[in-house]
């Protein structure tokens, strides 16, 4: 009773105009960033965090918070339409969402995509309702046993974030805590390595290091990118219900497998979106259908990505530990105004706990409001849009019906490649041959041609899911710990069929099958 | 005569001793102070860094003489990526150094102009006009909406 009365405190506090307001602009600029290929969540937060500074704490954090979901469930529509996952928890996503896409069933996928971000979101913030005040109540208990485990689980996420050598992920550790005893000594107020400037009297400005940090560098790799997109028409957003009737169960162990894995410090949504894709494929009866637009194959990991990220919020509220990387920069902003995130913040600072988690239901809301529009266009609109010829010309209607409408995004001084008999997936291939000046990022990157060629007749299902956030598949550009792709090639021994241009096996695939 | 070969971990090992090296030699200088200041006091200002110290010089150790780093290929960016790099990361020193004396409108006036030519490669005309807009839209946002103190420069701007 005390949980909802407090929770009823929070909504009223959310509800606000002000609150309200960041809520819905944050939801909208993460879902905007999110869906922008390669800016993921800790970059949208790390991009619009000076812009928060300026504000009171909850409607602060209302907003950031409001951005990090946003930006985790923006990543699942250019994933779907697009074929290229806005940041790694998305990849799987794209797996079926793309072959549904292509199918005529796009907008099926992103109602799925929706409804199950829903679904899961809200059953994380319940149980972040519900656990972590009872959670910071038994951390109240801890004594030096206690904080010693704890300090342990925390330094968990550097192991898990440490990639392939631990050493160097060790190293940044003690990097982080180099950077963050400069300025004055807590017990003699003494200047730490200030060197004798004043400006580090302070310490480093958060804002500017996280900027410096993860912005500039988001800019010095757009740069080295070429970004060339595809966007599609969808037409309906809303499943029938044989679709929600095969997709409800995969939501529901999407959720659960997110959710319990989420509270573990470090494991992100990249990992867990994995794991639920895997489990749900294995327990398909027909696991052949994954890879071709399994709508189970949607449900799972989007359900899996948003309970990890609602999930993430319960040790972080509760004992201080950030999750993930975005959810650092989360813990970054509550220090910047004073809230010192653990047992005690549920103490001292309720009205400001409650008033977020409050906003985190009204922004599993808001999220639903966001998508595309039928017979909107979406995908990336930093260049003049190119359209396909109106309904006056008869072979682009044929065209139209036959693919699916569809525009290239074309780059500043691009020839234009309005002509018959260019499929939509043969436009950037062909935009790049002509004007290699202006994709310098691809012609460093040169595959063979003939698997630019080949890229749109190799099923889906053959393709690694690393591969399908390689740049040169559509556009844009793959996360970085993403390995690029070696040159597809026929499998040895498979025969080939004469034709030539048909389906070519991925080496990966191809040791598996072996 | 082959000379030995400078590894990515070496590199990274002697940079991790260096900066511990540092820390050691900071700690080692609030140690001396504390002792001075605060008789009998176990930890102080010192404690931290002589920690972080010893860990990065055993870590950089270990890198230089007991593992190696995952290999990863390097491309370092070239022509004129490289350029845009580079002009982007000296202009943001340039801003640093110029928006004390300049003022907050006109520094950053200057320096988004010459971002948008030399970073977005648009032409004079258009960088001049969209460096404007944003200067505008910054101080809008910050100055008048949002009540900021900004640098106000030698001319008060």
């Amino acid at each position: 009773v005390d949980v909802l009365g407090h929770l009823a405190n929070g909504f009223a506090a959310a509800l606000t105009p002000m609150n309200l307001s960041m809520a819905v602009l944050g939801s909208l600029l993460g879902t905007l960033v999110g869906v922008l290929p390669g800016l993921g969540p800790t970059a949208a937060i790390a991009i619009l965090f000076p812009l928060t500074a300026v504000l009171t704490p909850a409607p602060a954090i209302i907003m950031l918070a409001a951005i990090y979901y946003g930006a985790m469930y923006g990543g699942s529509t250019t994933a779907i339409l697009l074929n290229i996952p806005g940041e790694v928890a998305s990849v799987p996503t794209a797996l079926d969402g793309y072959p549904m896409a292509r199918e005529g069933r796009g907008g099926v996928a992103l109602g799925i995509a929706a409804i199950g971000s829903f679904v899961a979101g809200t059953f994380g913030v319940l149980a972040l309702t519900f656990f972590a005040p009872l959670l910071a109540d038994q951390a109240l208990r801890f004594g030096p046993p206690e904080y010693f485990g704890l300090m342990v689980l925390a330094f968990t996420v550097v192991v898990s974030l440490s990639g392939a050598s631990l050493t160097k992920g060790l190293a940044m550790a003690m990097l982080g805590y180099l950077i963050s005893l400069i300025g004055l000594g807590p017990s003699t107020a003494e200047p730490r390595f200030t060197f004798g400037y004043g400006p580090l009297m302070s310490g480093v400005d958060l804002i500017a290091l996280v900027v410096g940090l993860f912005a500039i560098s988001e800019v010095f790799l757009g740069l080295e990118e070429a970004r060339v997109a595809i966007a599609t028409k969808i037409r309906n957003v809303f499943p029938r219900w044989a679709d929600l009737r095969q997709a409800l169960p995969a939501i529901a162990r999407g959720t659960g497998i997110g959710f319990l894995l989420g509270l573990l410090p470090g494991c992100a949504p990249g990992v867990t979106v994995f794991l639920a894709y895997d489990v749900e494929k294995k327990l398909s009866r027909q696991p052949e259908r994954f890879g071709k637009g399994a709508i189970e194959g949607v449900a799972s990991p989007e359900s899996a990505n948003n309970a990890t990220s609602s999930a993430g919020f319960i040790p972080l509220l509760g004992l201080g530990i950030p999750a993930s990387a975005p959810l650092a920069i989360l813990l970054g902003g509550l220090m910047v105004y004073g809230l010192q995130p653990g047992p005690l913040l549920f103490q001292k600072n309720p009205d400001f706990v409650w008033t977020v988690i409050a906003s985190l239901y009204i922004g599993n809301v808001i999220l639903l409001g966001p998508e595309p529009a039928p017979d909107r266009d979406v995908g990336l609109a930093h260049a003049r849009p190119v359209r396909h010829p109106g309904t006056d010309d008869p072979a682009a209607v044929i065209r139209g019906r036959l693919l699916g409408p569809h525009q290239h995004v074309r780059r500043r001084g691009e020839p234009d490649l309005r002509r018959p008999g260019l499929s939509p997936a043969q436009v950037p291939v062909a935009a790049r041959a002509a004007a290699p000046r202006l994709h310098p990022g691809s012609a460093a990157r040169d595959l063979p041609a003939r698997v630019a060629v080949d890229e749109r007749w190799e099923p889906a299902h053959l393709r690694p899911a690393r591969a399908l956030a390689r740049p040169d598949a559509v556009c844009g550009r793959s996360p970085r710990h993403v390995a690029r792709p070696r040159p597809l090639r026929k499998p040895a021994g498979e025969g080939d069929d004469g034709g030539g241009d048909g389906p070519v096996m991925n080496p990966d695939h191809q040791r598996r099958r072996t | 005569m082959n000379r030995p070969r400078v590894t990515d971990a070496r590199i990274v090992g002697a940079v991790l001793v260096l900066l511990g090296a540092v820390a050691l030699v900071e700690g080692r200088r609030l140690y001396t102070l504390r002792t001075r200041q605060v008789a009998g006091a176990v930890v102080g200002d010192d404690t931290f860094p002589i920690i972080v110290g010893a860990a990065l010089i055993m870590l950089g150790a270990y890198l230089w003489f007991g593992t190696t780093l995952p290999r990863a290929r390097v491309e370092l960016p070239q022509g004129r990526i490289r350029s845009q790099m580079l002009a982007g990361a000296g202009l943001l020193f340039l801003y640093w150094l110029v928006v004390p004396w300049l003022g907050y409108a006109a520094g950053t006036g200057l320096v988004s102009i010459a971002l948008f030519r030399a970073m977005g490669g648009y032409r004079w005309p258009a960088a001049l006009l969209l460096g404007a807009v944003t200067t505008g839209a910054l101080h809008l946002l910050f100055r008048v909406w949002l009540h900021q103190p900004l640098p106000t420069g030698l001319l008060g701007a």
